[in-house]
């Protein structure tokens, strides 16, 4: 291990990660704290004519009953926020818009309470005409969801580049189709929580959100309030991947703080995540047109999406996928529009590979159809076309930092080419092989903003201010690694503060894979403004001049003949940093940094180009697909990301590896479907996620570097793969049994109805694969059900880590509430209810167990381990630390007791006992090839 | 308002049963489950997970194993002495390690599934469930413990009920799964498939076990697809004809899957988030068909 690694790793605070210790958002518990539940809209679209809160304010515990009208006491200056499109009411007074909509709050002195009450208001309401579709809801006619929004419009884009009366002429081949991509939930651990408290007229509040100072400014606007009057606290994120983008709960729950008139926290339900915020439904019609040579001639392409009933984060969505549509190739023609459509769905929000993964989906399924069409090796039709740096991208504009040829080869090399030297067979004779290879674009945000400060201490070390939120990415590395090593500082000198909006500076948000980018080089200007200021004060302080003094390594130092800088202080050959500030008089010496995405100009057409840069990858699989079930295993992946420079090695990697596996579960089974505006899944019981056992047995992934001389701007790696999985492995199944996917996700049922409906020589394959939602549907309710916790109580008494502690509980009260909220053990989480993710997971006299499951009445007298339990000087944390196995971190206490579950029935357990033993601990993140890492090396063996 | 009460015995559990309006608790899991989903309505319990006639396992004197209600699923799926592997492997599907470790044999009979990969195999080994009650024991197939109630289907063999959503046994109110015997004998032949849709660990859409006793008598069991497991005796006879060598592998093995297409295409089958209907008709036939093929290669010979 160098020190750069542990250094990297020490700034990531894995080792806190890894032992439970690091505090989430949903910690967070203040001095006289109350609790809030939400009343939800059980009807897609209806005018709101009754709110009966009476028998809810009567239940105990119950502080205050809340609803729109309440909110007219706060003398807001608006009732709707949105950090885009101020769209949304805080809460509705006349009208409910979708199912799940927040109608009324509870606060109460505890989170059951609260629930408890929320369930008994009666809501009055009279149902309106709803549309679901995107196509419906822009159809002449439409019930509006908005009166505001005539046609459902919510926005539209559009570009049109090129000579379409050329292009038309030369064209020879003409390809038409349209590719469908579902709704789907980000799934964070860590649910949309949120913390309130007002004094004296400010707020201060806590929150799991990706863009902080956005938040706290949008929360100022609808107070009215000055932008110093609302300070913003962002712990580490369990999870976020766009779900946390952009406000979610903060003002309401600024608003009942202020209501209750005592802090408030308000958590969401794991059902209620569902209705919170999705990925954004797409359709997608594109024609391309090909030459002889089987060069692009010509591409149209039309996007349809439907946002829900709120905008959140489409307008950015929209023209992500107008953007990324056509691809990064040279297409001489290109005519491109994008619309987006309020439905009464819930709100579509930020999904990792925003925009581009339905747009790229499209684009590259497209391509690799029209390969097999002209029998053109798919590999070759992509290098014949894609950009190199000085070509022009589709919208007409310039691209210098092209790098998308380099992604390909490096997945090319790495699958074995298009035709593998050695033969690959399938596992078993009844499933096929087949590979298939994708690229993937995606903007940044620009223009968009970037500060820092660095800051110098009396203690001689260095604290980073930066408002780009930690949600286990690797982004405190990176601006850690910035730091050290523009100021030559080791990285045991180097803090990087949380964001807080009273601390640290503006920020536009931490989504769009910007913060590395962006974040690097506002740290990199801060530091080198703290070295000139470092060296200005050390130059006052001792009278002599600047230019007579420079900086290394952390000290300032003379370079003129017989100045002695150390004389001066006594000790050591130059003035250390923490000395400077010491004699300065002044509590720290800062430098500031920003860093400013701004579109440059093309200097042909002047027009401003669309991205200040490209995130740019390429994945390739290869699949066996068993064409009588359509069961399709990734049995391997390569992806190759564009980075530039990489600042932090394990979160890149991590990022890389993160963004196959996150894309898997898009590609093959994750859709959130909805009958009639309700949604069919509200648990991770119906809607499932990627476990290890679904992880390829080979996963390769590289972050591409540039040359020493070369284009070395680092660039961030989030979203960079994500949008190429799905068509890669479309390509794939293509190659394999030769049905071309059209639709998401390409789960065994509609993998089977494809192959089925290609056998009887089915003109359609969409037609089969966007299938219809059959029969009766059980329609889970809004509120997660709960057992009565009226009755009587049992006492139990618990041997916890070691402590013995006396209870009475409800008797069917899961044994993780009694641990995580009676016991206040923040290593067992209850991140799913449904004992499907793991994050529970204790051993109870010895046997690794769910806890979410087990009716603490059953466990009086039992002795029960957490993940607190554990030594410091544990081998297996000591393992997870050293292989860097853990990203946002909340998922990582319960696979540890897994873990060591398995261990202790086999201690040095092969791969095979390994996954089977992990398979029902589920990470978000994607970290489980690092997690297999730390098993292995706990197990005495070599991680390779 | 709720009761939980720990029973202190066999005995006393069945008093409290007696008046039908408790549940038994053993592990937990089926009962918490359906709440945190919203499905439960029941509200009295007894606990019956530290009752010691209802753990254990145990090889009776005619050879047969008898199986605790309270054994957990963890305890089948280690596979250890005297455990038929088709019994170990369908354990070991069942949902997850941390689920497993508590969750019982009995509940996964008699609780909420019929639909389980462990019933599966049980009914493929001609399990019977041993019942008791303060009025009495009686004995039944494992594999009948969905029938008798109302509206048998019109097909032979497949007593499946339309539209029916029910997974609960046949079990009254005041009665107890004591244990799960398999008869002695063991196999000549067994195979075992399962499919999943929402990757590896999601739930199985079809769960198959097809036996062949060394008395060369086949049977075919599929559950996870209706509100009971399926037989196919058409399939069984044609299967059990190859096992003898009466008939040529190949020919019988395009006979079972004919059989079971045949059979599958005339009844309702489970319509939900995990599958369509339609896709269970589909690979009912082919998954029956391949473990049809491995049973039969170890009854030639193969594994045992």
């Amino acid at each position: 291990m160098t020190s750069e690694e542990g250094g990297l790793r020490a700034a990531d605070r894995i080792a806190e990660r890894v032992s439970g210790t690091l505090r989430y958002t949903v910690d967070v518990d203040l001095p006289g704290m109350a609790h809030a539940a939400l009343a939800r809209s059980p009807l897609p679209a209806a005018r709101i004519t009754a709110i009966a809160t009476d028998r809810a304010a009567a239940m105990p515990g119950v502080i205050r009953v809340v609803t729109g009208r309440d909110l007219g006491s706060l003398g807001l200056t608006d009732h709707r926020f949105g950090t885009i499109k101020a769209d949304q009411p805080i809460l509705p007074e006349d009208q409910v818009r979708y199912v799940g909509e927040p109608v009324a709050a509870v606060i109460a002195t505890s989170a059951d309470r609260a629930r408890a009450a929320a369930s008994m208001i009666e809501l009055t309401l009279e149902p309106l005409a709803a549309v679901f579709d995107q196509d419906d809801a822009l159809a002449p006619g439409a019930p509006l969801v908005h009166d505001a929004a005539p046609g459902n419009e919510l926005g539209r884009a559009a570009y049109s580049h090129g000579d379409f009366v050329s292009a038309e002429r030369a064209t020879v081949h003409r390809f038409r189709g349209t590719y469908g991509s579902p709704a789907a939930q980000q799934v964070t651990l860590e649910p949309q929580a949120c913390v309130a408290r007002w004094a004296d007229g400010a707020l201060e509040m806590w929150s799991a959100t990706q863009s902080p100072s956005r938040v706290a400014a949008e929360v100022a606007r609808v107070f009215g309030l000055p932008a110093d009057r609302v300070r913003l606290h962002v712990p580490p994120l369990g999870g976020g991947y766009g779900a946390k983008n952009h406000a979610k709960l903060e003002p309401l729950t600024a608003a009942l703080a202020a209501l209750a008139e005592r802090p408030v926290r308000l958590v969401n339900q794991r059902s209620e995540e569902f209705v919170t915020t999705t990925k954004h439904p797409a359709r997608v019609s594109i024609e391309t047109g090909l030459d002889l040579d089987g060069r692009f001639t010509f591409r149209r392409a039309s996007i349809r999406w439907s946002a829900g009933a709120y905008a959140h984060s489409s307008p950015a969505v929209m023209r992500a996928g107008l953007l990324a549509v056509c691809g990064p190739y040279q297409v001489p023609a290109a005519s491109v529009e994008s619309v987006m459509a309020y439905t009464n769905l819930p709100p579509a929000g930020s999904f990792r590979g925003l925009g581009a993964n339905q747009a790229v989906w499209a684009g590259e399924r497209q391509i690799d159809e029209i390969a097999r069409a002209l029998a053109i090796d798919p590999l070759e039709l992509r290098r014949r076309n894609l950009v190199r740096p000085g070509d022009r991208l589709p919208t007409g504009e310039r691209v210098d930092g092209a790098h998308w040829v380099e992604c390909l080869e490096a997945v090319a090399t790495s699958l074995g080419g298009a035709e593998p030297s050695e033969p690959v067979t399938a596992s078993r004779p009844d499933r096929r092989i087949g590979t298939g290879i994708a690229v993937a674009m995606k903007h940044t945000m620009t223009p968009s903003r970037s500060e820092a400060v660095v800051a110098a201490l009396p203690d001689g070390m260095v604290e980073i201010r930066s408002s780009l939120v930690d949600m286990g990415q690797g982004l405190p590395g990176v601006l850690a690694h910035a730091g050290a090593h523009t100021l030559g500082l080791p990285f045991d000198r180097i803090r990087v503060l949380a964001p807080d909006t009273a601390l640290t500076p503006f920020d536009a948000t931490t989504s769009s894979s910007r913060g590395t980018s962006s974040g690097s080089r506002a740290v990199r200007e801060a530091a080198t403004a703290l070295i000139a200021a470092l060296r200005d004060a050390a130059a006052q302080q001792l009278g002599v001049p600047a230019d007579a003094l420079r900086y290394e390594a952390g000290s300032i130092l003379s370079v003129a003949p017989g100045l002695d800088v150390s004389a001066r202080v006594g000790a050591g050959p130059g003035l250390d940093l923490g000395a400077i500030v010491t004699i300065s008089g002044q509590p720290e010496l800062t430098g500031v940094g920003v860093a400013v995405n701004e579109p440059a100009i093309d200097p042909e057409t002047g027009i401003p180009v669309s991205s200040s840069h490209w995130h740019q990858g390429a994945v390739g699989v290869r699949v066996e697909v068993d064409p009588a079930t359509g069961v399709v295993e990734v049995t391997e992946a390569h992806g190759a990301a564009w980075a530039g420079e990489v600042l932090n090695a394990r979160g890149a990697r991590l990022q890389n590896e993160g963004n196959v596996i996150f894309g898997l579960g898009a590609s093959l089974f994750e859709r959130l479907a909805f009958t009639d505006g309700q949604p069919d899944q509200t648990s991770l019981f119906d809607y499932r996620i990627p476990s290890i056992g679904d992880i390829p047995a080979r996963l390769w992934t590289a972050a591409l570097e540039a040359l020493p001389d070369g284009d070395a701007e680092a660039t961030g790696l989030g979203e960079s793969l994500i949008p190429a999985v799905a068509p890669a492995i479309a390509a794939a199944i293509a190659d394999a049994v030769g049905v071309e996917p059209r639709g998401l996700p390409m789960d065994p049922p509609t993998l089977l109805a494809a192959i089925g409906a290609t056998a009887a020589h089915s003109p359609d394959p969409s037609a089969a694969s966007e299938r219809a939602v059959l029969g009766p549907r059980h329609v889970a309710p809004l509120a997660m059900g709960s057992l009565p916790t009226t009755g009587e109580l049992v006492s139990i008494s618990l041997d916890v880590d070691g402590q013995v502690v006396r209870l009475d509980v409800p008797p069917l009260e899961p044994l993780q509430s009694v641990l995580s909220d009676r016991l206040g053990i923040r290593t067992v989480r209850g991140a799913c209810g449904v004992g499907v993710c793991g994050s529970c997971t204790v051993t109870v006299d010895g046997v690794a167990i769910r806890s979410c499951l087990r009716p603490a009445g059953l466990c009086d007298g039992m002795t029960i381990a957490t993940a607190s339990g554990a030594p410091p000087d544990d081998p297996l944390l000591a393992a997870f630390e050293a292989s860097g196995a853990a990203q946002c971190g909340f998922c990582i206490p319960g696979m540890i007791v897994a873990a060591r579950a398995v261990l202790e029935a086999a201690p040095d357990a092969d791969d095979t006992t390994i996954l089977h033993g992990l398979a029902g601990n589920l990470c978000r993140c994607g970290t489980y090839g690092r997690i297999l890492d730390a098993v292995r090396l706990a197990a005495g063996r070599d991680p390779r | 308002m709720t009761s939980f009460t720990v029973a202190r015995d066999l005995p006393d559990a069945l008093a409290l049963l007696a008046d039908g309006d408790r549940r038994p608790l053993a592990g937990g899991v089926g009962i918490m489950l359906s709440a945190a989903l919203g499905r439960s309505a029941a509200t009295s319990w007894v606990a019956i997970g530290r009752i010691g006639e209802l753990g254990g396992l145990a090889v009776d004197d005619d050879g047969s194993l008898r199986i605790g209600s309270t054994v957990t699923i963890a305890a089948l799926a280690a596979g250890h002495q005297g455990m038929p592997p088709l019994l170990a492997t369908a354990a070991a599907c069942t949902a997850n390690p941390g689920i497993r470790a508590i969750a019982t044999i009995g509940g996964n009979i008699a609780g909420t599934a019929a639909g389980s990969d462990v019933v599966a195999a049980l009914v493929a080994m001609d399990a019977e469930a041993e019942i008791v009650a303060a009025s009495g024991t009686r004995t039944v197939p494992v594999g009948s413990l969905w029938d008798g109630r109302d509206d048998p289907s019109p097909v032979a063999g497949l007593p499946l009920v339309a539209g029916r959503a029910a997974t609960t046994s046949i079990l009254t109110a005041d009665e107890l799964l004591r244990a799960v015997r398999i008869p002695p004998g063991g196999l000549a032949g067994w195979g075992w498939e399962r499919v999943t849709t929402q990757g590896r660990m999601g739930p199985s859409a079809a769960s198959v076990a097809v036996t062949i006793s060394g008395a060369g008598a086949a049977r075919i069991v599929v559950t996870a697809v209706g509100d009971r497991p399926l037989r196919f005796p058409d399939a069984e006879v044609a299967l059990a004809a190859a096992a003898s060598g009466a008939d040529d592998a190949d020919a019988s093995l395009r006979r079972v899957r004919a059989a079971v297409a045949a059979a599958v295409a005339l009844v309702p089958l489970r319509d939900d988030l995990v599958a369509p209907a339609s896709y269970r008709r589909a690979v009912i036939p082919v998954l029956v068909g391949r473990a049809a093929a491995t049973a039969l290669a170890g009854s030639a010979g193969g594994r045992p």
